[in-house]
């Protein structure tokens, strides 16, 4: 990878597994360690989640000493944080020498909060599938109207205030099944 | 089977950047196999459609997501 043709400091952000044969105790130390290293190539942290304990979708196999060893899961952690392009290179160099790294990550991103998860909850998905017939059902009867009635205009301003009524409904549906 | 017109989901939620740690939404576009959904069936818009896939594979590096399922 070129890390040379841009050289204004930009938001990056590493994600990073560790090792399952880590402690619950030594994952601060473990995480401190990936921190450190940031913190000497970048001025500017700006958000940060500590390594949690995931199930892998798939078996990870990393080289330790001559033998390959085979996870299951480890715990993943990632920082954001602001450093110029060409510091990524050392800290890739340094996060492939530490073996308590199992993989990592390192993307571009952007400052502000990026999850939306947190943000729009999965009810979302729920609403949209409980708002999708009733559109199909409105298209339908707007478009036998058409052919049969030479002024839809009239049938599709009454149709027209029924939607946002529907899919309010199924939101506040979701919402309340989210709070059940 | 007629495709319902439907606003991308990213673009009415304003989202700039689609996060490869948000399985919750990306699962959404997985088949059960795993594998993308064409961006013809999840009707979302081209700018989108490329930063997702570039999101799943992503998740899929970091062992987030898999790249096959049975």
């Amino acid at each position: 990878m070129d890390h040379n043709e841009h050289t204004e400091p930009r938001v990056y952000e590493l994600g990073y597994h560790l090792v399952p044969t880590l402690a619950e105790e030594q994952i601060p130390a473990a995480s401190g360690a990936v921190r450190g290293m940031i913190e000497r190539i970048s001025k500017d942290i700006i958000a940060e989640e500590l390594p949690v304990f995931i199930d892998l979708a798939y078996q990870i196999v990393k080289t330790v000493e001559h033998k390959n060893k085979r996870f299951d899961d480890a715990y993943f952690g990632w920082i954001k944080f602001e450093a110029s392009p060409e510091s990524i290179a050392a800290l890739e160099e340094e996060l492939k020498k530490d073996d308590n790294v199992l993989r990592y990550l390192v993307v571009k991103t952007l400052r502000e909060e990026t999850f939306l998860s947190k943000k729009f909850p999965s009810s979302n998905a729920k609403a949209r599938e409980t708002e999708m017939p009733a559109e199909a059902v409105e298209e339908e009867v707007a478009e036998s109207a058409e052919s049969a009635d030479s002024r839809p205009d009239a049938i599709a301003a009454e149709e027209a205030p029924a939607t946002p009524a529907a899919s309010e409904d199924a939101l506040d549906k979701a919402i309340e099944e989210l709070v059940a | 089977m007629k495709i319902t017109k439907q606003q991308c989901f990213f673009s009415a939620n304003n989202v700039k950047l689609i996060d490869y740690k948000d399985t919750e939404i990306l699962k959404k576009y997985l088949n059960p196999h795993a594998r993308m959904i064409a961006g013809k069936r999840t009707g979302i818009c081209a700018k989108h459609q490329r930063q997702l896939a570039q999101a799943v594979k992503r998740a899929r590096f970091m062992a987030i997501l898999p790249f096959v399922a049975r």
